[in-house]
């Protein structure tokens, strides 16, 4: 196989740099790890409330849309660059892909197999965004026949014949002449900070689920008995800020996250009790200062974070903190508390395989004299237009070193 | 000459729908309008087969048109029968039927297609001074692009293929992407240039905070200059010295202006013999290597005060000398501090001459003063005029990597305008005999694209297809393709033609708008209740006039639902107030004439909110179904 450019990662960066280089007349070839494309933007939910909130959630729709009619490129799932060598010609990319068992080019999207999926959505999974790449995927983690052998059902429902329990990895490689690493971040483990109990209790819950609660749902509702709370709160810089836990760094994109979640937490029920704690409140774009001014009636700014979350009265949860503003010792009940993780550099393992140089922070550093460009969050903590803004710039230098050669 | 209107069902559709799919193909192709008809299994050409160049070809069980009959000329009417049938009301089969019948009746009333050479400017215009602006020039240089440089007097020339012109105004761009003749203003009189795209990016307007009472404060840009300076300042080597720093009092600090100043109090600390604190009500560390930067300066020495958000509360003694109090709750008790020297940063504030220059070129302003809205989908440097962009200061941008940004996609877009000669003809037609030159569509095109000689007449590079124009159009002499009113009014006289059952559910109409209501649909979970929702795809929400409402109620509907974007999440940023400011006027209207307005409903979503969606449309049929049937049933009776 031969390509102009090989972009790792199909998020909103990888998928926005396949879109300019296919603008640009070159080819690319997307590797992607998981089973669809969106990567975190996937999960992410409009936060609009009468108005848009400048989420920029839906800019991963955008750049899908702009690509379904497009044909310059080819995305390989479940696959990974486990290599990449130097030739004469350019590089060449060694890949490894998963067995994929549903395959993307016969599905016609229909359905079947996942309705009658008896592990309900675990095994034959329903891609996030309808728009762009396969419809469905087979997740074996979650299916009965790589747990027993004994169920085919999807395999005998599938009308267009696509499902092939029996399938096998595959690797091979491919001939490029530059690279573009759009491969994302790590959330933040909450089981790093065991204070706040998220391994613990039900209703303490990252900002991630919580997007994906709503995204999935529409609905904000208790993990734990399924009532609406009454009182939630959100603990800022958590994996962020935190010279103990080796991040040194603001993770940039959770203040503004955070508050258009309360924003559109207060807009659907106003009678929520919303307070957000925090180390200080940290820029996000042009219309922040407006849209801080705004929330301020509205939901609880409190300066200084808790030292840990424990089980409250009424089956609420606790927080005692140290309010920096009254300079006491305070505790709020609450029957939600959301934590805003941070987010940290990719996989190092990849590092290595591209021959990479991080920053002080783990985030990847381009590699312009092999023809190595990084977009997105892989480079630092980016909100998903950040990181298509970065993609675009990163496909401009990659299509420029192609057109050089 | 006849059409040839070749119709592609997906087979493994009309299977998972239940229906034999020999048997429907049958159907289809007794149908007079289809050349033929055709079962298929995948979309790639050897699954389809042949197809004559310039067909017409509805793709039934798919999404989205097929780039390779675009190539081919092809005239594509895709429809997502499992997204559309879940919507509808009835048996698999009538459903199936009706929607491929309405995209037939759309393909009647679609005109051909065709291509045209045009001539474009090769250059680019980059306008404005300091960082965005010499980032921009290097890119488009980089990128191989000639570039007129409104630039900086004391720079000589530019870089390769620069030409500096410093001294110059922007004082108008007529014309339309590609092929703009701009206006140029010098104390020496006027110009006229030719180029292909203008790329704004202004200058830094940057206004020092102003402290309260008569506190003699220095700008933090003279404060950088005083400590780069030779010899040094005479303060630097008196240990009681005291340099006190003020961000962000009363605005939020940028990341930018918190790393300058940063990086000053930290050559106080760590350079000279004075001392330095910080009053911040918030410490921005948003940046790469700011937190760092943040704890080196406490280790230096650097004291920060944290102070509410109007900052520190300022007292003059009358001779010159002033104090800084804070309440510290910590200590339960006012700090005062009374430094040698304030500092007060500056924040970047939209330039005074933004207002000319967006009436000069015909922007759209956002609501803060700079020359773009705040609209994320005009990230990072797009405006609503095709070909001009507007980055850095222009659009109120300080962060280096995202002027970077903002710089790269101007370019690489500027550069694909200025390549791009053979284009698809406008699918604007202007019907002669009802316009009466009043003008309307042009100042109503949010995008500049209209222009005027004899006859309006839309660019085909600069129009984006919204139909803003047609939908306002006082004579209807303005048609949008493929979203004509007869094309539209043909897909509704199908889906609403249908036969009825007495206990069916209310029929309803949804003009959606393409980007966020028809993505939002094809998200959406199906619907657990009985619904019977004709879905029709409008370019923006926008394109809603009053006339497509009325054939929706005349032809059969109970309700008509119009979905539009969020308020400023609008490709054409206007489409979305517009439709919901006639909406309103239109419900005004109904209720004057007696009928009920509620009828008529307006909601907003996005891409992907298809859970939203699916419930606003739920919450919209129960509704509907409460008020009974509607007026074109009360008619029949």
């Amino acid at each position: 196989m031969e390509f102009d450019v090989l972009v790792i990662g199909a998020g909103v960066a990888g998928l926005k740099a396949v879109a300019e280089l296919a603008a640009d007349g070159l080819f690319s070839l997307v590797v992607e790890k998981g089973l669809f494309p969106g990567g975190q933007a996937s999960h992410l939910p409009c936060k609009a409330t009468d108005n848009c909130a400048r989420c920029n959630a839906c800019l991963l729709e955008e750049t899908m849309a702009d690509l379904a009619g497009r044909d310059q490129h080819r995305v390989l799932y479940r696959t990974t660059l486990t290599g990449l060598e130097k030739t004469d010609r350019g590089l060449r990319a060694v890949l490894h892909t998963a067995p994929l068992y549903l395959d993307p080019d016969k599905c016609t999207g229909c359905g079947l197999c996942y309705e009658k999926c008896p592990a309900r959505g675990r095994a034959i999974k329903k891609a996030p965004v309808s728009l762009y790449g396969p419809a469905y995927g087979l997740d074996p983690e979650g299916c009965r026949h790589f747990q027993d052998g004994d169920c085919r059902t999807c395999a005998e429902v599938c009308p267009a014949g696509a499902i092939d329990l029996a399938g096998r990895a595959k690797d091979w490689t491919a001939e490029v002449k530059a690279v573009v690493a759009a491969c994302g971040f790590t959330p933040f483990d909450p089981a790093q900070k065991p204070r706040y109990g998220h391994d613990l209790f039900p209703d303490v819950i990252s900002a991630l689920e919580l997007d994906l609660m709503l995204r999935v749902t529409g609905e904000l509702k208790k993990p734990s008995n399924g009532l609406i709370p009454d009182r939630v709160a959100f603990i800022q810089c958590v994996g962020s800020r935190d010279k103990s836990l080796g991040r040194d760094y603001c993770s940039r994109i959770c203040c503004g996250y955070a508050l258009r979640l309360a924003a559109l937490i207060k807009h659907r029920r106003p009678e929520t009790l919303v307070s957000l704690f925090y180390m200080d409140l940290q820029n996000t774009g042009r219309d922040f200062d407006r849209y801080y001014r705004k929330l301020k009636g509205q939901v609880e700014f409190i300066h200084g974070v808790p030292g840990e979350i424990t089980a409250g009265e009424e089956d609420g949860l606790a927080a005692p903190f140290f309010n920096e503003s009254t300079g006491r010792r305070e505790t709020r009940v609450f029957d939600l508390v959301v934590l805003s993780i941070g987010l940290g550099p990719p996989e190092a393992g990849l590092l290595e395989v591209l021959g990479l140089a991080a920053d002080e922070d783990g985030f990847f550093r381009d590699r312009p004299e092999e023809g190595i460009f990084v977009a997105g969050a892989a480079s630092g903590p980016k909100n998903v237009a950040e990181s298509a803004g970065s993609a675009v710039e990163a496909a401009a230098r990659a299509a420029a070193w192609v057109k050089k050669r | 000459m006849t059409t040839v209107r070749i119709v592609l069902i997906s087979e493994n559709h009309l299977v998972a729908a239940g229906l034999d799919p020999k048997e429907f193909l049958g159907r289809v192709s007794a149908w007079e309008q289809v050349t033929e008809a055709r079962l298929v299994r995948g979309w790639t050409p050897g699954e389809i087969g042949p197809v004559p160049d310039g067909a017409v070809v509805v793709l039934a069980g798919r999404s989205a048109p097929l780039p390779w009959l675009e190539d081919r000329g092809c005239r594509q009417f895709p429809v997502d029968l499992a997204v559309r049938a879940a919507w509808l009301a009835g048996p698999a089969a009538e459903k199936t039927a009706v929607l491929i019948r309405a995209a037939l009746a759309a393909a009647e009333k679609v005109p051909a297609f065709s291509r045209l050479t045009i001539q474009t400017f090769p250059r680019l215009l980059v306008a404005g001074v300091g960082r965005a602006a010499e980032t921009t020039v290097r890119a488009a240089d980089q990128a191989g692009l000639e570039v007129v440089w409104l630039g900086p007097e004391n720079n000589g020339h530019g870089p390769g293929n620069v030409e500096l012109r410093p001294g110059r105004r922007l004082a108008g761009a007529a014309g339309f992407a590609g092929r703009f003749q701009v206006l140029l203003t010098s104390d020496h009189g006027f110009e006229e240039i030719q180029v292909g795209a203008i790329l704004v990016c202004g200058h830094e307007a940057r206004t020092p905070l102003t402290p309260p009472g008569d506190l003699k404060a220095l700008p933090l840009s003279v404060f950088e200059g005083e400590l780069r300076g030779n010899p040094r300042p005479d303060w630097a080597d008196k240990p009681d010295f005291q340099v006190a720093f003020i961000a962000g009092a009363g605005r939020s600090t940028s990341t930018d202006n918190m790393r300058r100043v940063l990086e000053a109090a930290l050559a106080v600390a760590a350079g000279t013999k004075a001392r330095a604190c910080v009053f911040a009500a918030q410490v921005k560390v948003a940046e790469s290597g700011l937190e760092r930067l943040y704890t080196q300066a406490r280790q230096a020495g650097v004291v920060f005060i944290r102070t509410p958000e109007s900052g520190p509360v300022v007292e003059s003694s009358g001779d010159g000398a002033f104090r800084l109090r804070v309440y510290d709750p910590l200590a339960g008790a006012e700090l005062v501090l009374a430094p040698d020297l304030v500092v007060v940063e500056e924040t970047l504030s939209p330039a005074i001459e933004n207002g000319d220059l967006a009436a000069a070129l015909g922007l759209t302003m956002g609501k803060d003063g700079y020359l773009s809205p705040d609209n994320i989908l005009f990230l990072p440097a797009s405006t609503n005029r095709r070909g001009i962009f507007a980055l850095g200061p222009a659009r109120g941008t300080e962060e280096p990597g995202a002027v970077a940004w903002e710089a790269a996609q101007a370019v690489a877009e500027a550069r694909r305008i200025i390549g791009a000669t053979e284009i698809e003809a406008s699918p604007l037609e202007v019907d002669l005999g009802r316009c009466t030159l009043c003008l309307t569509c042009v100042r109503t095109c949010p995008h500049q694209a209209l222009g005027f000689a004899h006859r309006p007449s839309a660019d085909p590079v600069a129009c984006r297809r919204c139909g803003l124009c047609a939908a306002e159009c006082p004579m209807d002499a303005l048609q949008l393709a493929p979203f004509t009113d007869p094309l539209v009014k043909a897909r509704l006289e199908v889906l609403l033609g249908r036969p009825r059952e007495k206990t069916a559910p209310p029929r309803l109409v949804v003009f959606g708008c393409r980007r966020s209501a028809a993505a939002a649909l094809a998200a959406a979970p199906p619907p657990q209740a009985p619904v019977d929702l004709c879905f029709i795809t409008l370019p923006c929400a926008g394109r809603i006039e009053d006339d497509l409402v009325w054939s929706a109620f005349l032809l059969g509907a109970d309700g008509v639902l119009v979905a539009a974007c969020h308020e400023d999440n609008c490709r054409t940023h206007r489409g979305s107030p517009e439709a919901r400011r006639r909406l309103e006027h239109l419900r005004r209207l109904l209720e004057e004439t007696g009928f009920p307005p509620e009828r008529l409903g307006f909601t907003t979503t996005a891409p992907n909110l298809g859970v939203g969606f699916s419930r606003a449309i739920v919450e919209f049929n129960r509704r509907i179904g409460e008020m009974g049937p509607g007026p074109a049933a009360e008619c029949e009776k």
